[in-house]
């Protein structure tokens, strides 16, 4: 790998992202609290969006009860990193999300963030907010079938112009002018579509790893010349939630964030929301104290993997990527890949196809950790880890601070 | 008003996007063309990278299939290096994909297919209300179970197989995942959960004595009868006031890989794999897949390609194309693959009743799916006990990482046959080929102007209003089609008139 490489890798990876601030201090958060009140004043002034399940009813309905929507509330404050005495808050911001309209499109991508969306996380309160969101143009979810589609979703940028967030799934391709994504009956191409509908946008949101970073479409050669969301969208704010598939508690989270404060949550350098990506991988998995003791799986199948030894060596990419999943899992928590025995393959991080697709320990890649250092051997590697812990203890630190305020909500 | 068909728009080569554009003249369909409207280079994509990259990409290809891919491209490496994983890999790999099969087969029946009969075209019709009750979108109360259930077994996926969707546990040789007997246990009694719902409100009966008793058609109309309370019964009531034992036929070509490996001799299927041609079962001839792109938007170097030599090279500008979709062909016959497919191969004795009487018509195609269940189910709940019983045997077998020649994977995904086709060279991939169950049934023409299953099964259907062609919608989701599909419609008498309408899920 060239030095210009390794360079590029070594911004991508910057230890910076790894700087999560979960104590700002009384003033702060107290001045917050103050903004997020009147805020929430303000929304229940409006009226709920059209068609959308009253909230509590819904919740009572699926057979939950008020303490199980408070845990929820509790446990997704501590996500969003607000201190407990915000919990309250953000269950009031949860009833109130019918009232933030939420438009979005799927340009070229798998519709796997949808299915997690939709599917992955149970019937409980998460999808109850995704019954009740105002996806105001979804192709997947939408109910209505017919020639109202794009209508429909024409008629909500011009009646929420300025006001409405804007989810984006699949990533843009450029190439023959746009012409291998279209979309509709005229044929639009994506990236047209795309400016039309961040447009009138108050932030655009890109969801998964195709449109934050291109993703696998963009992966070598990029047949169709395709870019993520940001290389397109000018002059927005704009939220990456990367991951293949983004973790549906990561998309809740945005929007509650924008609901409770209406403004987008604190991002990294690669507009990642902090509260999700401020957390590296390795820090937080199950496996850690493998890692750190020098126990190793070298092969599938052998009695390492029986032991649940680090995957370090099988060429998991945990080091160096920057999500929780390692803390909240998939799937209603059930599970994720390292617990099954498969390393992380970095989907969270830009390029990963083509730096980092799983089979190759990263020993043998030769690519630059975050802490510094060009490894050679997972051995002087973990070293490198153990004496610049500067990182992961400030993330232990971090964790055990949120946990803390879980405790101290009560509910948990 | 947007412009007419003669606009040139991109296609889709594998999954995704659809377009369905019908020509209507005296409320009859007289042409029908589908049409993919994205394209993503996979195949381009995976060449030149390392044969183990395929796991990880190739479920990639589609958000609700990803295991199947993962099956296909897991089996596409052992079989080029004639690899046997262990049975207990074998086991468990078969509960993830029955586990995916089953929760997609769940979701399509209840909110796809159940919710068009809450659509406003038949609110004068006297089964309208109780249609609302049970399927309207997100609100019906037999859809809210259905969506419960269906996210109830794809847990058992993420305990095998770490998360669902985009799952990664399947490598050569078994799988990476060593479960615990909780784990287990736990994975069981989800298997249970949703055999109990699916006994006690789609089928009314438990599915062994379903299995044994319901074997012809008179049987089973007679069981609707009498369980008049179950969603199999609503769907047939329906059927037969919206015509859909009529409607929807596309010929007697049937195609199925099989599915349920063998534990001991996974190269065997226990639903078992071959095609129908014109009626008569015989068995796979791989020999005889090839791909058509006379009406492609890829160079036309080649018109007729055997998968392994498949070129994959975008054009826009050929003559003749219409869409970013191949057009496979089985000895040059339209093939239609699915559940149906599958039952009728494996010579399911009530589909094969059903089919005599009834043909491929749209409640025929949609029942072998919602029926699919109580088949699948039942090897679930037969694998899981088989790997509870060898629990402590090896999930893995050591193999090595040197791979070349020519590797075949093929499986049945929820819609039907998928094949990868794969060319490695020095642990590399050379070449790969896909051809997804869309593929086959959302084919273009070929170069014999032979449509695909989905066109035929469109001509001459009467659409009583054009706009809101629910007939449509009834047939072209008796298939199943890949996500975010849509039809056009366009009738002859007002060329400008258009209709834009939803398919997928």
């Amino acid at each position: 790998m060239s030095m210009e490489n390794e360079e590029s890798v070594k911004k991508l990876f910057t230890a910076e992202s790894a700087k999560v601030d979960t104590n700002k201090g009384d003033a702060y958060y107290d001045e917050l609290y103050i903004s997020c009140q009147k805020r929430i004043e303000d929304l229940k002034k409006l009226t709920p969006l059209n068609n959308r399940v009253d909230f509590t009813e819904s919740i009572e309905d699926q057979g939950l009860e008020r303490r199980d929507f408070l845990k929820w509330a509790s446990a997704t404050t501590a996500m969003l990193m607000l201190p407990a005495s915000f919990t309250p808050l953000v269950a009031e911001a949860a009833v109130l999300m019918n009232r933030v309209p939420v438009i979005w499109v799927e340009l070229s991508d798998c519709a796997g963030n949808s299915e997690a969306l939709l599917r992955s996380d149970g019937p409980k309160i998460d999808e109850i907010i995704l019954d009740i969101i105002s996806l105001e143009f979804h192709e997947t979810l939408q109910a209505a079938s017919g020639h109202q589609a794009e209508k429909q979703m024409n008629e909500a940028m011009e009646h929420f112009k300025g006001k409405y967030l804007l989810f984006v799934e699949g990533a843009v391709p450029l190439g023959m002018n746009g012409g291998y994504g279209t979309i509709g009956a005229t044929g639009e191409t994506f990236v047209d579509h795309l400016h039309r509908a961040a447009e009138g946008a108050a932030a655009v949101v890109a969801v998964g790893s195709c449109a934050t970073f291109g993703g696998i479409p963009a992966a070598a050669p990029n047949p169709t010349d395709s870019v993520g969301v940001m290389d397109v969208v000018k002059g927005k704010p704009i939220i990456n939630i990367p991951a293949c598939p983004a973790n549906p508690s990561n998309m809740v989270g945005v929007i509650l964030h924008y609901v409770l404060t209406g403004s987008i949550p604190e991002l990294d350098s690669l507009l990642r929301p902090k509260f999700a990506f401020g957390y590296r991988i390795h820090d937080n998995c199950e496996r850690r104290a493998h890692f750190d003791a020098g126990e190793y799986v070298e092969e599938w199948g052998d009695e390492g993997a029986k032991n649940n030894f680090c995957l370090y060596k099988v060429g998991c990419k945990g080091p160096m990527t920057f999500n929780n999943c390692s803390i909240i899992r998939y799937n209603e928590g059930v599970n994720w890949p390292i617990g099954v025995g498969r390393g992380c393959i970095g989907c969270s991080e830009p390029d990963f196809w083509d730096k980092y697709a799983y089979e190759r320990p990263m020993a043998n890649a030769n690519i630059k950790a975050p802490t510094g250092g060009v490894e050679k051997t997972v051995d002087e590697f973990g070293l490198g880890l153990l004496t610049a812990a500067g990182i992961g203890i400030g993330i232990h630190a971090a964790a055990s601070a949120v946990a803390g305020k879980r405790e101290d909500g009560g509910e948990y | 008003m947007s412009k007419t068909v003669e606009l040139e728009i991109p296609l889709n080569r594998v999954e995704g996007d659809l377009d369905i554009r019908v020509s209507i003249k005296d409320g009859v369909i007289v042409d029908a063309k589908s049409i993919g409207t994205l394209y993503r280079g996979f195949e381009n994509i995976l060449r030149g990278r390392d044969a183990l990259d395929s796991l990880v990409i190739t479920p990639r290809i589609c958000g609700i299939c990803s295991i199947t891919h993962l099956s296909a491209a897991v089996e596409a490496l052992e079989s080029s290096q004639n690899i046997t994983p262990p049975p207990q890999a074998v086991r468990l790999r078969n509960l993830s994909l029955i586990s995916e099969t089953v929760q997609s087969d769940i979701r399509q029946f209840f909110l796809m297919y159940m919710a068009d009969f809450a659509n406003k075209a038949y609110e004068n019709e006297s089964f309208y209300e109780e249609a609302m009750k049970h399927y309207e979108p997100f609100k019906g109360k037999s859809s809210k179970r259905a969506l419960q259930q269906s996210t109830n077994i794809l847990k058992l996926v993420a305990i095998i197989g770490g998360q669902w969707p985009h799952t990664s546990h399947m490598v050569p040789g078994g799988i990476s995942t060593i479960p615990t007997m909780l784990e287990l246990n736990v994975a069981a009694s989800h298997i249970d959960t949703t055999i109990l719902w699916y006994e006690e409100h789609v089928l009314g009966m438990d599915i062994d004595t379903f299995a044994t008793s319901i074997t012809s058609e008179a049987s089973f109309f007679k069981h609707i009868e009498s369980n008049a309370d179950t969603d199999l019964a609503r769907f047939t009531n329906y059927a037969k006031k919206c015509n859909l034992f009529e409607i929807g036929k596309s010929g007697n070509n049937f195609l199925s890989y099989g599915t349920v490996n063998d534990p001991v001799n996974p190269k065997k299927r226990l639903i078992k794999e071959g095609a129908i041609i014109d009626g008569a079962l015989e068995s796979l001839s791989l020999e005889s897949i090839t791909e058509d792109i006379s009406h492609a938007w890829f160079k036309q170097i080649q018109i007729v390609q055997k998968p392994f030599e498949g070129v994959t090279e975008p054009d826009m500008k050929s003559k003749g194309g219409y869409t970013w979709g191949k057009a496979p062909r089985y000895g040059k016959n339209v093939m239609q693959t699915g559940p149906l497919a599958q039952a009728l191969v494996n010579e399911d004795a009530l589909m094969v009743s059903l089919h005599a009487k009834y043909e491929d018509c749209a409640y025929v195609r949609e029942l072998a799916r919602i029926l699919r269940p109580a088949i699948h189910l039942r090897y679930a709940r037969e694998q899981m006990r088989e790997v509870l019983q060898n629990f402590t045997d090896s999930t893995y077998d050591k193999v090595a990482h040197s791979f070349s020649g020519l590797g075949v994977g093929l499986v049945e995904a929820a819609r039907g046959s998928l094949g990868h086709w794969v060319k490695f060279e020095d642990g590399k991939i050379s070449n790969y080929q896909i051809i997804t169950p869309t593929a086959w049934n959302g084919s273009p023409k070929d170069e014999n102007g032979k449509h695909g299953a989905w066109e035929k099964s469109l001509l001459g259907l009467q659409v009583k209003d054009v706009d809101n062609p629910i007939e449509m919608g009834h047939v072209i989701r008796s298939f199943d089609p890949c996500l975010v599909c849509t039809v056009h419609t366009i009738d002859l008498k007002n060329t400008t008139e258009k209709y834009k309408f939803r398919i997928g899920l």
